[in-house]
Parts: structure tokens; sequence; C-alpha cells
């Protein structure tokens, strides 16, 4: 049986306050308990779609409903405990003078116990690495450590529906494979996480849905797998994934997907991805 | 929506105020200030006006100077009660200047006596009008002032490359600001910081920190990182280099130029003329 949206956008249309349309049309169900990628080229309308999604700027027609209320009907205050979001600049967020308080930040604006805030940024800390420097200055930490502190910021107010903007931008293998992790942690509790990225290879390694926006509108949908496979990613600004490319290369030059060789390169790329 | 700084923010129009040299739109707003500085009446205040009004029509100004409108009555606001105070007791004190109303008996203690009186109040409105007139006549220079003319404007009265190039930067910087600034408001906002409900003044509190801050870090980072890409690409490694605007004194820059000295002097001879109003 099909689970209800948690998020529902019909028809949303954003138009910037210059009268440029960023977002024509967009129709999308969010389902619990996944791992979706959206992406598109550079000026496609993703974190416009994002801030839509998040409640920051409104539709200029059609509707957004978080489960079976409409956004009309919410502050974004309301909303961003539901659905929350991780932008690109780590810098645009943290301003407190231990990483332990910027991480408490957001729990403690919902008035959380001072026990629940402690669980939760402990646990923020632990999943992003964090808990060694829990007392440094987060302005002093390096570019991918302060992404990961916002992460962690956003992780402790366990949102129903978590968007991460370009998450791996600037980040090292093993931060990229804990973010992963992270996402699956959150799956795993029926929330569903949102990768706003360009990085085709970790949306194909760690998402199961995709989402191809261009010039503001839906052009692919479908399971990752497949839409990151198609040789029209092009059209979106996209190129294959590196794996389904290099496996279906083989298969054109006659390997047989059951030789040993085509199954130890895609167990291999597969672990790397 | 227009808001005060777009009353000093250049807009693009093709007016022939905008193709002005800007060396001869200095010395128009100049002037202007140092008319509306020297002398402290009505008949200087409604002067000022004729060659403002032109100079508004001609550029057509009229659009961002109404959005400065708000800034004014604020100012106002502030000033003129003030002022109204201050001079009724000071300068026009009541006995010397014809009271309009008393504000507190005689016989109170510290406060005792205070009245508005007619002399102050018109003084107090007069300095208010000449400063409003004063910042629109800044208003028009920057509204019809491009930054590569305002570049070529200070060069030319020979100020050094590196404040120039300072000055331009923050200006140029303005707007960077202020979508960082919006983009620092919507990051904290999704982690639950509550910038919609309750009044004006608690919004105000609650935001301060959350939003100074990271502005502050990130105009930090990116003045450091700025200021390596300029020295990257030989940023002041040479005592003589070559600008984008040169600037070129046309017959009609120069018949504003003479047209604004003889409003000078006729205004001058004018006041000597007829007196303070």
């Amino acid at each position: 049986m099909r689970s209800k949206p948690l998020l529902s956008l019909r028809d949303v249309h954003y138009v910037y306050p210059n009268g440029t349309p960023a977002i024509r049309g967009v129709s999308l169900d969010v389902l619990p308990g996944q791992r979706v990628a959206l992406l598109g080229e550079n000026g496609s309308g993703k974190t416009t779609l994002a801030r839509l999604m998040v409640g920051l700027v409104r539709p200029s027609k059609g509707s957004v409903r978080l489960g079976d209320v409409d956004y009309e009907t919410l502050t974004t205050h309301d909303i961003a405990r539901e659905v929350g979001i991780v932008f690109q600049n780590p810098d645009h967020q943290i301003f407190l003078e231990r990483v332990w308080d910027e991480v408490a930040f957001g729990p403690r604006n919902y008035g959380l116990s001072p026990a629940q805030v402690e669980e939760r940024v402990g646990t923020a800390l632990h999943e992003f690495d964090l808990w060694e420097d829990r007392y440094r200055l987060p302005v002093a930490l390096s570019g991918g450590e302060r992404k990961s502190v916002a992460f962690a910021s956003s992780f402790a107010l366990r949102p129903r529906v978590l968007l991460l903007d370009e998450p791996t931008k600037g980040m090292d293998y093993g931060r990229k494979r804990r973010l992963a992790t992270m996402a699956d942690r959150l799956t795993a509790e029926d929330r569903t996480v949102f990768f706003i990225t360009h990085d085709v290879d970790f949306a194909y390694a760690s998402t199961e849905r995709a989402v191809v926006l261009r010039r503001g509108r839906v052009l692919l949908e479908g399971r990752t797998r497949d839409v990151l496979s198609r040789s029209d990613l092009a059209d979106a600004g996209l190129h294959e994934a590196t794996a389904p490319l290099l496996l279906a290369t083989m298969r054109e030059r006659g390997i047989s997907p059951d030789s040993a060789l085509y199954r130890e390169v895609q167990r291999r790329v597969e672990a790397v991805s | 929506m227009s808001t005060a700084l777009d009353a000093f923010r250049y807009q693009e129009e093709d007016t022939p105020l905008h193709h002005l040299d800007p060396r001869a739109k200095l010395l128009i707003v100049a002037s202007l200030i140092l008319f509306l500085w020297l002398w402290w009446d009505l008949a200087v205040v409604l002067l000022a006006l004729v060659p403002l009004t032109v100079l508004v029509l001609v550029g057509r100004l009229g659009r961002p100077l109404v959005g400065s409108l708000r800034l004014y009555a604020l100012l106002g606001l502030l000033l003129v009660p003030l002022n109204v105070l201050l001079h009724s007791a000071l300068t026009f004190p009541p006995g010397q200047a014809e009271v309009l109303m008393t504000l507190t008996p005689p016989e109170t203690p510290l406060l005792g006596g205070l009245a508005i009186t007619r002399e102050a109040l018109i003084f107090s409105l007069l300095v208010y009008a000449r400063l409003v007139l004063m910042l629109v006549a800044t208003s028009v220079f920057f509204l019809t002032t491009s930054l590569d003319d305002l570049e070529a404007l200070l060069l030319s009265l020979r100020v050094p490359y590196f404040f120039v190039l300072t000055l331009s930067l923050a200006f140029r910087f303005l707007p960077t600001l202020g979508e960082e600034a919006t983009r620092i408001r919507e990051a904290q906002v999704a982690r639950g910081l509550d910038l919609e409900t309750g009044g004006r003044l608690r919004r105000l509190w609650r935001a301060g920190i959350p939003l100074l801050l990271p502005l502050f870090v990130s105009v930090l980072r990116r003045s450091v990182r700025l200021g390596e890409a300029m020295e990257a690409r030989a940023t002041f490694a040479y005592p003589t280099r070559t600008n984008t605007v040169d600037l070129v004194v046309r017959p009609g820059d120069v018949g504003v130029v003479v047209a604004t000295l003889a409003f000078l002097a006729l205004a001058f001879v004018f006041r000597v003329i007829v007196g303070p109003a």
C-alpha cells in the first residue's frame, strides 16, 4: 500500500519579485522514509523549490501541504519544526561560541527540556564525528567541519523532511559516507532526506528516488538507478552516473554481466560511489 | 518595494542628467548644499527648491525619491519636536518670543515654565526643511552617477586609488550583503528561530545576534578572499594603471557649470539685497 505523503506540492509556481519565473507548475509527493536526490543544472530552480518546501517563500500559484494541512495556515516557524533545511554555506548559520551550543540552538528554540536537548545534541555530535570538538569555537573549524556542524544542527531538530542543499560540496569521502549513514538512520525512522546536488555519483549511490529539474519544471522523476542511467541527462546539464556508464560500456564491448571481470568491476565501483 | 536606500542607489536611465560629467554634477550638488548651509531662512529654502525640482524632473527621479519619503518623515518626527523644545527654551524663550503653548507651569521644579514659542517652531521647521533638501540634493547625485563615473570623479580629484577602490568595493558589495543577510535569516528561521510572532521590537531583539554575527563573520571571510584574489591579479602592484572611464569635458557640461555658477551668483546677490526672511 502506498504511504500517505509527508509533503504534497500541487501545480506549484513561483515568480521572483522582479517578475522572473523560477518554478513553473511542479507537482510532487514526498513519501516517508525515502532518500531523494533533487538534481538539475544551475538556475533550474532546485534551491527555490527547497525554499518553497520549507515555507521560506510561498507559492505564487498552486499549493503545498504538510500532511493534510495547507501551508497557508502555517507560519514558517511551524513548518521548520517538520521540514528542515541546511543551506550550502554553513557560515550563514553559525554564530555561537561552542559547537555544542550551535547544535543545541534549534532544539532550544522549540522549548525542549534540558534532558531532551542533551540527548539530541549528543546523538547529533556523535553521528557527525564532532563529539571531540564539542567545546571548540565553530567559526575556527575547517570548511568541512563547519558543514558537519550545520548538518548536526538540523539533524538535532529531527524534522520529518530534511533538505540538504549541496551537502557534498567541499567534503571529503569520509564525511560524504557519514552523511549517507545519517540519511539511512533518518529514513529508518520514516523520515525523508532530500539531497539537492550536482553530485550525480553521490546521488546514484545514496538515494533511491531522483527528481531532475529543468527551467523550473520536473524533467525526469523516478528510481535513481533508472533516472541517472539515462543518456538524455545532458539535456538537464548533468552527466550519467559513472558506475552505470562504465558497466554499460563494458556490456557494449561484449563483456558479459555474468563474467567474473564484470562482477568484480561492478562490486568495486559501487563500493566507492 | 522601494526603500529609503533606493534614494541613494544608482538608477540606470537615459537622461541628460545621467550623461552629465560627474564633476559638473558634484559642483551643482555641492553648490546647493553650500547655499542651504550658509543661510537659515525661508527665501533660501524656496530658492533651492527651484533648481532641485528641475534636476528631479530632468533626471526622472520622482519614483526613487518617493521611496525616501518615509525616511524623511521619520527624521522629522525625531528632529522637529526636539528642536522646538530646545529652541523654545534656549534660543527663543518666552518673553523674547510669542508663546503658542505652555507645557509646564512656572512653579514646576527644574522644568518650570517650559513652552513652545512661535519663532522656535518656525526656526525648527526651517532647519528640518534645509536638512531634507540637502539630502535630496545628495540623492540626485547618487541616483544619477554610476559607480564607474564616481570612481573616475574621485580619481580626477586626485583621491588616492586605494581609497577610491575601497569606497567603490563597499558600494558594489552592498547588494551582496543584502542577499547574504536574507540567506542568514532563512537559515536561522529554518532552525526554529521565531521571527514571525511578537512585536517588532521583540523580533528585532530575537534576531540580533543570530543574524549579525554570521553576517560579520561572512563579511570578514569574504574580505580576506577578495583581498587575496585581488593581490593574485596584481592590484596595487604598479604605480601606473589605466581606467575604464576617462572623463572628457563636453560643451553641455561647460554650459551646466556656467549656469550653476550664474544661479549661485544670482542667489547670493538676491540674498544680500533682500536680506533674511
